[in-house]
C-alpha cells in the first residue's frame, strides 16, 4: 500500500502525486495497484467533500489530478476497468444547455468508484435510449435548469417506457428549479438535491 | 389612468420598496419580479420567445403591458430593452438564441464555450480588462460591434416607456460580475484547476481588472446617481463551487469594494445571490444597516439568512420557479404569505426564485402578488 500516494491524492498534491505514479510504474508496481491507490484517496476526496472541507473546485482538482496519473499508466482505460462500481449514465435533457449540475454529478460519482458516461448537454431522448442499450446502467441521472425543459425529461422517460428500458433502470433528476413536484410530474424516481445524494442513492440501490 | 395618477401609483410603489430596504414595515409587502419572457407572453399569449430577439421593440411592449396587467409588481428586476443577441458578452460567452440554435419558444441561454487561455490572463494583467474584453468579446467570441450599438438603441427606445407605464426598475447601475465572468470565460472545469494551480496569477488578473471597473462604477454612480447598485455574486463564488477560505481569498475583497464604493456614494446595494450561499452569509454584516438587499433565488435556506441578515438587510424571495410552473394557486399563495409572517413582514420584499419561469401559470403569479394584500 502506498500511503504516500493516498495521502498526496487525498491532499490534492499534483506534484507529489505524478512523481509517486512514476516512481511506483518504475518499480514494475502494477497498474491496477496504483490505481486502487489512488482511490482510495479520491475516497478521503469523497469524504471530505462529504464534510464541507471540499467543494466543487477540489473535486475538479481530483479528477484532473487522477486522469493526469491514470495517461502515465495506459489512460482512462485502466481506471474504468478498475471502477468498483456500476456505469452511471448522466446528461443534460434536450433544449437546455447547462452544464455545471451535470459536470459536478458526474465528478463526483467518478470519485466515488462510479463508471461515468457523460451525454453532454442538450441531450435528445434517442441518446438515453441508446446509451442505456449499450451500457445498461442502474441508474442514470438528467439534469434540468429549466422549468420550460420539464416537459423534455417527461417525453424522455415516457420514451423510456415505450421502449421498454424503464423498468431496469433508476431516474434521477437534479438541477436549479428541481423539486419534488418535478419529480411526480415527470414520473422521474427521486430528485437530488446535490451531488452526494446521487451517490448515496445509487450505492443504496446497487447494493454496494 | 391619466399621467399624474400613472406617476403618483409609481411613487407609492417606489415608496414601499424604499420602506422595505430600510427595514420598515410598509403598508404592505413590496413585491419585486423579473421574468420577460413570462411577462411578453402574459400580455400576448401567442408570444414566441425568439420575438424578444426578432422583433425585441415589440416584445418589449408587450413586457410592460404584462406588467401593467399583473397590477402588483412595485419594483421590476429585471431588464427591459436587453438586446439578448449580446448579453452573453458580459459573462464572456456566447449566447445560443431561440429561433436560431434552439427552438422558437425556448429560452436563451449562455453558451459557456470557454474559448478564454492561460495567455488570456497575461493580457489582462499587461494591458488591463477593457483592452483585454473590447478584443476578446469581439475577435474570438464574434460579437459584431454594430450589435453593441444597437443595444444602446433599443435600450433608449425603450426607457421612455417604461417611464411612461409607471413602472419602477431595480437598478441603474450593475457591478461584480468579474468572478463569474473569468469562471464562464474560461470554462468552469479549466477556472477551478486555475485556482488551484495558478492562485497568484488569478489575484493579479483580478486586481488589474478590479482597478479599471471600479473607476468605471465610481465615474457611473457620480453621473447617474441611481438609488440601487446592483452587486452580482451569482454563481460561482458561492458554496456549491469553493470552500469558505477560497471566497474570502479570491471573491469576497471584490464584492466588499463595490458595495463599499455604492454606498459611500449614497447609493443602495442589491445582492443578486443565485446559488447556495448558506456558509458565507456571515461576511455581509459588513455593511450598514438598512442599506442593502440580499436576494435569494431559493437554493440558500432563506430561514437561514432571516436569522444571520435579519434586522440588517433586507431579505428578497423566494418562490419557487418549479411552484409557479407546476403549482397550484392555493401552493403559492401559501408559501408566500408563510414567506410573509415568518421573514416579514419588516425588511421584506416578495420575489420569485431567480425570474419567474416562462412556463408559470399565469394563475398562480396571480396568487402570489395577491398574497401580500391578504
Amino acid at each position: 500500500m502506498s500511503k504516500k500516494l493516498t495521502d498526496a491524492m487525498a491532499d490534492l498534491n499534483e506534484d507529489a502525486v505524478l512523481e509517486e505514479v512514476k516512481a511506483l510504474k518504475a518499480k514494475d508496481v502494477p497498474a491496477l495497484d496504483i490505481i486502487a491507490y489512488l482511490q482510495e484517496g479520491m475516497s478521503i476526496v469523497g469524504k471530505r467533500f462529504e464534510e464541507k472541507e471540499y467543494f466543487l473546485s477540489e473535486l475538479i482538482m481530483s479528477a484532473e489530478i487522477f486522469k493526469e496519473a491514470s495517461d502515465i499508466l495506459g489512460g482512462t482505460g485502466e481506471a474504468s476497468a478498475a471502477s468498483k462500481y456500476g456505469v452511471f449514465v448522466m446528461g443534460t435533457i434536450y433544449d437546455d444547455i447547462h452544464d455545471i449540475g451535470k459536470n459536478i454529478v458526474t465528478t463526483v460519482m467518478a470519485s466515488n468508484g462510479f463508471n461515468v458516461v457523460d451525454l453532454g448537454v442538450d441531450v435528445p431522448t434517442a441518446k438515453y435510449v441508446e446509451a442505456i442499450r449499450q451500457y445498461k446502467p442502474k441508474v442514470i441521472g438528467i439534469s434540468c435548469l429549466l422549468t420550460t425543459a420539464f416537459d423534455n425529461i417527461k417525453e424522455c422517460i415516457q420514451t423510456l417506457e415505450k421502449e421498454g428500458l424503464r423498468k431496469d433502470v433508476k431516474i434521477l433528476i437534479g438541477g436549479g428549479p428541481v423539486d419534488e413536484a418535478t419529480c411526480k410530474y415527470v414520473r422521474a424516481d427521486h430528485v437530488c438535491k446535490n451531488a452526494q445524494e446521487t451517490v448515496e442513492y445509487s450505492k443504496k440501490y446497487m447494493g454496494v | 389612468m391619466s399621467s399624474s395618477t400613472v406617476q403618483e401609483l409609481k411613487k407609492e410603489k417606489y415608496d414601499r420598496f424604499k420602506e422595505a430596504l430600510k427595514l420598515e414595515k410598509p403598508d404592505v409587502t413590496p413585491v419585486m419580479l423579473s421574468g420577460e419572457p413570462f411577462f411578453m407572453k402574459y400580455a400576448e399569449p401567442s408570444a414566441k420567445i425568439s420575438d424578444l430577439v426578432n422583433r425585441p421593440l415589440w416584445a418589449y411592449e408587450k413586457v410592460i403591458e404584462g406588467i401593467q396587467k399583473l397590477s402588483g409588481v412595485d419594483v421590476y428586476a429585471g431588464l427591459i430593452g436587453s438586446y439578448i443577441q449580446v448579453s452573453g458578452a458580459m459573462f464572456l460567452t456566447k449566447m445560443k438564441l431561440p429561433g436560431r440554435e434552439l427552438p422558437e419558444d425556448a429560452l436563451f441561454q449562455y453558451d459557456e464555450v470557454g474559448l478564454m487561455t492561460v495567455e488570456d490572463y497575461d493580457t489582462i494583467i499587461d494591458k488591463g480588462w477593457n483592452a483585454f474584453y473590447s478584443d476578446f468579446v469581439v475577435r474570438r467570441l464574434g460579437y459584431k460591434p454594430e450589435e453593441f450599438e444597437k443595444s444602446k438603441e433599443l435600450l433608449a427606445a425603450m426607457m421612455p416607456k417604461v417611464e411612461e407605464a409607471g413602472i419602477n426598475l431595480l437598478s441603474g447601475a450593475a457591478s461584480g460580475m468579474l468572478f463569474d465572468a473569468v469562471c464562464m470565460g474560461r470554462g468552469m472545469s479549466n477556472f477551478m484547476k486555475d485556482l488551484h494551480r495558478m492562485p497568484d496569477k488569478i489575484l493579479e488578473v483580478f486586481d488589474a481588472a478590479m482597478a479599471e471597473m471600479t473607476d468605471d462604477l465610481k465615474k457611473q454612480l457620480d453621473e447617474a446617481k441611481p438609488f440601487i447598485t446592483a452587486v452580482i455574486p451569482a454563481n460561482h463564488a458561492s458554496n456549491d463551487f469553493i470552500s469558505r477560505k477560497m471566497f474570502e481569498k479570491f471573491a469576497w475583497p471584490m464584492y466588499k469594494t463595490f458595495a463599499d464604493i455604492a454606498i459611500d456614494r449614497g447609493s443602495n446595494v442589491y445582492f443578486h445571490m443565485d446559488s447556495r450561499w448558506d456558509d458565507n452569509l456571515d461576511f455581509f454584516l459588513d455593511f450598514p444597516k438598512g442599506r442593502c438587499i440580499f436576494d435569494l433565488d431559493g437554493a440558500t435556506d432563506i430561514y437561514k439568512v432571516k436569522k444571520v441578515l435579519g434586522g440588517r438587510m433586507c431579505i428578497t424571495g423566494d418562490v419557487s420557479p418549479s411552484s409557479l410552473a407546476l403549482g397550484t394557486p392555493e401552493d403559492v399563495y401559501n408559501y408566500s404569505t408563510k414567506l410573509i409572517r415568518d421573514i416579514g413582514p419588516e425588511g421584506f420584499i416578495l420575489s420569485s426564485g431567480c425570474s419567474i419561469p416562462p412556463n408559470a401559470k399565469p394563475e398562480n403569479v396571480e396568487a402570489m402578488v395577491a398574497a401580500v394584500r391578504g
